[in-house]
C-alpha cells in the first residue's frame, strides 16, 4: 500500500498534473510555517516554498519512492532554507547570528534590545515561544520543528538534515531545553515587579 | 536536572525510546516530583509550538509557482510557448507577446536577408511575404556563402494537421490572428500564397528538387506545460503568406530544406532564441505590471 504522497509523486512523474496541485495543496501550508521558522522573513519564506516545489517539479523525472515523501520534500526544503541563510547577503529581517553560534552552546543574549525583554513585553505566549525560537541556532530549530510539531521520527529528521540519528536526537533535545529555559526566565521576569518609569519633562 | 536527564526526558517526549526504556523512565518519573515537573516544562514547549499560529498559504501563490514553471520552461524551449487556461483562452496579453514574437521573427528573417545580400529591391513588402534575396555575386566574401542561398529557399509547407485543422491548432491560430496585424488571410484550401516576382524565384526551385527531404523542427521535452501547448511561430514559419503564417505558428512546423538549408536552420534557431530573449523581457514587463497595480 503506496503512501498516497508517494502515490501523488508518481502520479506525477507519470504525466498527471494534477497530481502534483494536489501535493501543492498538501504540502504548501506544511512547508510555508516549516520554512517561516527557518528564514524568520514571511516573503523570503513563500519563495522558498516555490523553490522546494520547482526542485520536485524538475526532479520529477528521477523520483523513485525510496523513501517517504515527506522525508525527501523536508530534505529539499532544508537545503533551501539553508542556501538561503548562507546568502552573503540575506534579506531582512534575518538574524546573523546562527552560522556563528555553536551547537549546544548556552543562549548568550546581549545586555541591551534583549529578546528576552521582548518576551516579557509580548503578553501572549505565542509571541513568546515565537521569539524564543528564533534564538535557537538553525540546525536546532529545524530538528526541534520537524520532530515536535511535524512529528517526524528521528530517522525521517536526520534524513531530512543530511544527519545522523544521535545527531537529531541532540539537536532536538538542546533545542527543547533551550526553549524551556528562556520561556521560564520570561515567565520569572514577568513576575518580577517592575520600576515605573520616569520621564523627564512631564507634567509640572 | 542533569542533561542526561533532559535528553531522556526529550526522547520520552519524541517516542523515540524502547519499550524498555519507556517504561523504566514513566516508573521513574512517577516516583520523582521533580523528573515529572521537568517533564511537564518540556511538554508544554511542544504544545506552545504547535499552538504557533499558522499563516494562510497565500491564494496566488500556486499562480506565481506556476508562472516560475512557465518562464523556466519557456528558458529551455527555444521555440517559447503559448499557455492556455483550462478552457482554452490564452490572456490577452499572452495573445499579444504571440503577436510580438511574430513580428520579432519577422524582423529576424529580414535581418538574415540584409546580411545575406544587397536588398532586391522587386522583394514583394505587400504580400506578406519575407523579401529573401537570390545568392549574388556582390555578397561580402566574409558572409558564408552558402547560407544566404539556403535561408533564401528555407520555405515552409504547411503539415498535415495544418490542412485537417485540428482543434489545437485551430484555436492556436484564431489567438495568433487575433494578435498578428496581417494581411486578409486566403481561404484554408489555398496553401501556397500567391508569389511575387522573388517569392517565384525561390519557390520554382525548391519545388522542383526532388533531393529536398522534410525535417520537423520539435521543441525539446522540458518544455511540457500542464496545461495545452501552442508553440509560437519561428522564422521559417513566417516565410509563407499570411494564411501560411498562421496555420503554422499553431501546428508543428514542417520545413523542406536541402542539406545547406539544414546548415542554416543552425542560424533560424538564433533568432528563435532572441525571440525567446524578447518574450522573457516582456515577461519581466508584465510582472512589473502586475506588481505596479
Amino acid at each position: 500500500m503506496l503512501d498516497e504522497d508517494v502515490r501523488l509523486m508518481l502520479a506525477f512523474r507519470d504525466g498527471d498534473d494534477a497530481a502534483f496541485d494536489a501535493l501543492f495543496e498538501r504540502w504548501a501550508g506544511k512547508l510555508l510555517r516549516f520554512l517561516e521558522r527557518m528564514v524568520r522573513n514571511e516573503a523570503v519564506a513563500e519563495e522558498l516554498v516555490q523553490e522546494t516545489f520547482l526542485r520536485v517539479h524538475r526532479a520529477r523525472a528521477r523520483y523513485a519512492p525510496d523513501a517517504k515523501f515527506s522525508t525527501w520534500l523536508y530534505t529539499i526544503a532544508s537545503n533551501v532554507a539553508r542556501n538561503e541563510l548562507r546568502r552573503p547577503f540575506r534579506r531582512a529581517p534575518h538574524d546573523s547570528t546562527d552560522l556563528e553560534r555553536e551547537e549546544g552552546r548556552p543562549l548568550e543574549l546581549a545586555a541591551e534590545e534583549s529578546p528576552v525583554d521582548e518576551i516579557v513585553n509580548a503578553r501572549r505566549e505565542g509571541a513568546e515561544v515565537e521569539a524564543a525560537l528564533q534564538l535557537l541556532p538553525e540546525r536546532q530549530r529545524a530538528a526541534l520543528w520537524l520532530a515536535a510539531v511535524e512529528g517526524l521520527p528521528y530517522a525521517e529528521v536526520a534524513a531530512a538534515l543530511e544527519t545522523s540519528e544521535s545527531s537529531v536526537k541532540a539537536l532536538v533535545h538542546r533545542g527543547r531545553v533551550a526553549l524551556a529555559d528562556q520561556l521560564a526566565n520570561a515567565r520569572a521576569k514577568l513576575a518580577t515587579p517592575q520600576k515605573p518609569f520616569l520621564i523627564r519633562g512631564g507634567a509640572r | 536536572m542533569t542533561t542526561d536527564r533532559d535528553a531522556e526526558l526529550s526522547a520520552l517526549l519524541d517516542g523515540a525510546l524502547s519499550a524498555n526504556e519507556e517504561s523504566a523512565l514513566r516508573d521513574e518519573i512517577a516516583r520523582v516530583p521533580e523528573l515529572a515537573a521537568r517533564l511537564e516544562e518540556l511538554a508544554h514547549v511542544d504544545a506552545a509550538l504547535r499552538a504557533l499560529p499558522a499563516r494562510a498559504v497565500p491564494g496566488n501563490l500556486r499562480a506565481r509557482l506556476q508562472a516560475k514553471l512557465d518562464a523556466e520552461a519557456h528558458a529551455h524551449s527555444p521555440f517559447g510557448s503559448l499557455r492556455t487556461d483550462a478552457r482554452g483562452r490564452t490572456s490577452p496579453r499572452r495573445a499579444w507577446i504571440a503577436g510580438f514574437g511574430a513580428a520579432a521573427a519577422a524582423a529576424a528573417a529580414a535581418v538574415v536577408v540584409m546580411v545575406g545580400g544587397p536588398a532586391n529591391d522587386s522583394a514583394p513588402a505587400a504580400t506578406g511575404d519575407l523579401a529573401v534575396n537570390p545568392p549574388s555575386a556582390t555578397a561580402p566574401a566574409a558572409v558564408d556563402e552558402v547560407r544566404p542561398q539556403a535561408v533564401a529557399e528555407v520555405r515552409a509547407v504547411p503539415s498535415a494537421s495544418v490542412v485537417s485543422g485540428d482543434a489545437g491548432s485551430g484555436a492556436a491560430a484564431d489567438q495568433i490572428a487575433r494578435a498578428v496585424p496581417a494581411p486578409a488571410p486566403t481561404p484554408r484550401g489555398e496553401q501556397e500564397p500567391e508569389p511575387g516576382p522573388a517569392a517565384s524565384e525561390s519557390a520554382q526551385p525548391f519545388a522542383a528538387d526532388p533531393s529536398r527531404v522534410a525535417i520537423e523542427e520539435t521543441a525539446p521535452a522540458e518544455s511540457a506545460f500542464r496545461d495545452e501547448e501552442l508553440p509560437l511561430p519561428s522564422a521559417a514559419a513566417l516565410s509563407g503568406s499570411a494564411s501560411d503564417r498562421l496555420a503554422l505558428a499553431s501546428s508543428p512546423l514542417y520545413v523542406e530544406v536541402t542539406d545547406d538549408e539544414a546548415d542554416a536552420l543552425g542560424q533560424l534557431e538564433l533568432h528563435d532564441a532572441t525571440i525567446v530573449g524578447v518574450l522573457d523581457l516582456l515577461g519581466e514587463l508584465d510582472e512589473l505590471e502586475a506588481g505596479a497595480s
